[in-house]
């Protein structure tokens, strides 16, 4: 029992990450990652927001 | 109350950004240098959300000769800003008022907020605000943007400049002769655009500027009369129309100063300048900035950053988290796969990516404080004068400096630069610096091979700069990207001590992201990666040796056979870091967990000198330095390009140049310090040696040789 809670647990969220970043249709851009909110691609998605 | 939306403008560097941040509350990134606002950013104010504030990029004018001031003056003459805040850097007031002339030209209410007025008083210059106020014709505020002094109250200015109705004194009046040109012209255009921007198209029309000729749908008379009217003024005052208007712009600006400027001493060396005249002379820039990044990389791979990360590997996530876990899931009596998946999968995939942060935060911690007080500024000017000599200019080192954060937002601020070619080639090879994800395997490589050499890690920051010199001379030569450097102007900052605000800022952000990243993206490769070692292709589960990735990789390890590390964990390393190259470290991570010695960090490195030798190691990090980006970089430089054979040939070039450079590195180191035998490798790397040498120092193609001649016939 304990397995199937963990896999559906860890597999969930793997599943979560590549649909948010890959599948998406709105996505974040991927490289959210990295901190620069100057670069433009994060900026965008702020002036939407605003 | 009706939303009211406010431009922030202002030259380069002047401390909009901090501003901007400070009045809504934002956390953009803040860049020492010039250039860091590629394009307008919106942000509520934090005191009244009914207020927006638009950060324009940095400008010198409003003329269209660059991509910022095309941005800039497109939002202000066409979306029409309620009003605009001006932020004058007063330490270089005559050229900042030069902006602000043009602004005012513009017909929206503008109010002035003097910023740095604690260094011009350093300086041993004050200025009388009210009387500057009284010369321009409009508000001016002295505001200390770092400390966030004096920014409410000019937005409060900027609210009540947007009430008092427009009147034509709002303009700068200039030399009567040229203000008759002017009118003549407003007349000509007087169907054709807003009045309130009326005198700003004429100007403009006035200074011949092709833009506002293509947008002002003139008739061939009208266009003919304009003509006549801008030759007679040239006549008069014997020069071209945009030097009249520049000179004139320059004359009001000295007016104003001089009746503002109470107290002025032009002719001592403040301290900034002392410490110039030592950083970025001839001889001693260079050594000096080769010491600093050895101490930089010194402090935070080899001590200071050390001592984190081995508690991190060693403590955290060597006996705590395995001695907690290990033990709970034998009494939940897991599977045993699943107990490997975390284990072996997960723990040491993420974990030893993870082990880096300490390093990384005194990485970012040493950056941001070289960034925020203004020497990484004098760096972009130290590498101009030896770019220049190279063909690359040194605006290209700016996205390279923004680089070593992550290569997403350098290739981004490649859009600064004018020239294709020049902006291309950038994109090219900025990369080629070490980002923070690449930290993770300089550490890796430094510690697992070199641990007692200093020289290592840094000499991985030189290597990028190595390579995009070289590839700046080798690229220059080829058609696609012949042609002169653009010129480069720069402003210096005023060195000042780094605000704890901004470095702390760059560091929780860039340490945030890093973490988000190792919970994501390598989350879910560590996850991919353990299931492609832990299964064959039947689906069966079998040892590490007979899985799919061993298959897949032993495969492509053949490729590597020539730079030393034909080893299949090496070969998937190599292809996994294309995701990110965090994932390098934690493709190791997964792979030597379950070989059952290795767990994270230290435990690693005796695996890996087993599996290579040392000169192999370095090859290693060399190709994982320079070869294609992580995908989120690569996908950067489509949207750049914007054309995907572009993308691909920057992306052959980068693989085809870190192979050429390990193999030459492996190749050599292996024979001349690892007693190898010479080998037809060798003797490969000879031949690629000399056909380098030949093509970075020789060889000159026929488009130069024509260009030399024709500058010879003009001379």
């Amino acid at each position: 029992m304990a397995t199937v809670v963990l896999a559906v647990v860890i597999f969930g969220a793997a599943g979560y990450v590549i649909w948010s970043r890959f599948l998406k249709k709105d996505r974040k851009p991927v490289c959210d990652g990295c901190h620069e909110s100057g670069c433009p691609l994060v900026e965008e998605e702020h002036e939407h927001k605003a | 109350m009706t939303n009211i939306e406010l431009a922030l403008a202002g030259n380069p560097n002047c401390g909009k950004t901090t501003a901007f941040n400070a009045l809504t509350g934002a956390n953009q990134y803040v860049g020492n240098w010039p250039g860091v606002t590629v394009e307008k950013k919106a942000g509520k104010l934090k005191k009244d959300k009914n207020i927006v504030l638009q950060d324009l990029p940095g400008i010198y004018s409003l003329a269209p000769y660059s991509p910022e001031e095309i941005v800039a003056r497109d939002y202000l003459i066409d979306d029409h800003p309620t009003a605009i805040l001006d932020i004058v850097d007063a330490t270089n007031i005559e050229r900042n008022l030069y902006l602000t002339m043009q602004l005012m030209e513009t017909g929206l209410p503008v109010v002035v907020g003097m910023n740095m007025m604690d260094v011009v008083a350093k300086q041993n210059k004050q200025f009388n605000l009210e009387k500057l106020a009284y010369g321009l014709g409009v508000p001016v505020v002295g505001i200390c943007a770092l400390k966030g002094k004096g920014l409410n109250e000019i937005v409060d200015k900027a609210v009540t400049a947007i009430d008092v109705p427009f009147d034509e004194d709002r303009y700068p009046r200039y030399d009567k002769r040229l203000e008759a040109a002017i009118s003549e012209i407003e007349a000509i255009i007087k169907a054709l655009v807003p009045y309130d921007r009326r005198r700003w198209f004429a100007i403009k029309l006035f200074e011949r500027d092709v833009r506002v000729f293509e947008q002002v749908n003139l008739t061939d008379t009208q266009a003919a009369d304009i003509e006549d009217i801008i030759k007679t003024t040239e006549k008069i005052f014997t020069d071209d129309s945009e030097s009249i208007m520049i000179d004139e712009r320059y004359a009001f600006v000295s007016q104003v100063v001089n009746l503002a400027v109470v107290k002025k001493n032009d002719f001592s060396l403040s301290t900034s300048d002392k410490i110039d005249r030592i950083v970025t002379n001839r001889f001693l820039a260079l050594p000096i900035f080769a010491l600093v990044m050895w101490l930089v990389y010194y402090l935070s791979i080899q001590t200071v950053g050390t001592i984190g990360t081995d508690w991190v590997n060693d403590v955290l996530f060597g006996q705590w988290i395995p001695n907690s876990v290990t033990p709970m899931l034998a009494s939940w009596s897991v599977a045993p796969w699943m107990q490997s998946l975390i284990i072996d999968g997960i723990i040491g995939g993420v974990g030893s990516v993870v082990g880096f942060l300490p390093q990384l935060i005194v990485l970012f911690i040493c950056l941001g404080i070289l960034e925020d007080c203004g020497y990484m500024a004098r760096i972009a000017f130290v590498m101009d004068r030896m770019f220049r000599k190279f063909g690359l200019s040194g605006k290209s080192f700016i996205p390279m400096l923004v680089a070593t954060g992550c290569g997403v937002p350098g290739i981004m601020a490649s859009r600064t630069i004018e020239s294709e070619n020049d902006r291309r080639m950038t994109i090219m090879v900025t990369t080629f610096m070490p980002c923070s994800a690449k930290l993770t395997i300089i550490a890796l490589v430094a510690g697992a091979f070199f641990p007692q050499s200093s020289w290592v890690a840094p000499s991985a920051y030189f290597v990028g700069i190595f390579a995009i010199v070289a590839s700046g001379i080798f690229l220059k030569k080829t058609r696609l990207f012949a042609g002169d450097p653009a010129p480069f102007i720069m402003e210096l900052p005023t060195y000042h001590v780094p605000q704890f605000g901004n470095v702390s800022r760059q560091v929780w952000e860039r340490s945030r992201s890093f973490i988000k990243k190792a919970g994501t993206i390598i989350f879910v490769s560590c996850i991919i990666i353990w299931f492609l070692s832990n299964f064959n292709f039947t689906m069966q589960m079998v040892p590490e040796t007979q899985s799919m990735l061993a298959a897949i990789g032993s495969f492509i390890a053949i490729i590597f056979a020539p730079l030393g590390f034909d080893n299949w964990r090496a070969a998937v390393a190599v292809i996994t870091g294309l995701v990110a190259k965090e994932n390098v470290v934690g493709t190791f991570g997964v792979l030597y967990s379950k070989a059952g010695i290795g767990e994270t960090g230290r435990q690693i490195w005796p695996l890996m000198r087993q599996a290579f030798t040392p000169a192999a190691g370095y090859a290693f990090l060399v190709f994982n330095l320079l070869c294609a980006p992580c995908f989120a970089a690569v996908g950067a430089m489509r949207r750049e390009f914007n054309d995907v054979k572009w993308t691909l040939t920057a992306v052959a070039y980068q693989c085809g140049l870190a192979y050429v450079v390990s193999l030459m590195i492996y190749q050599f180191a292996h024979w001349i310090f690892e007693g190898g035998t010479f080998t037809v490798g060798t003797g490969v790397a000879f031949v690629i040696l000399a056909l380098c040498t030949y093509g970075l120092f020789i060889y000159k193609p026929k488009h130069l040789h024509n260009a030399e001649s024709l500058s010879a016939a003009e001379l």
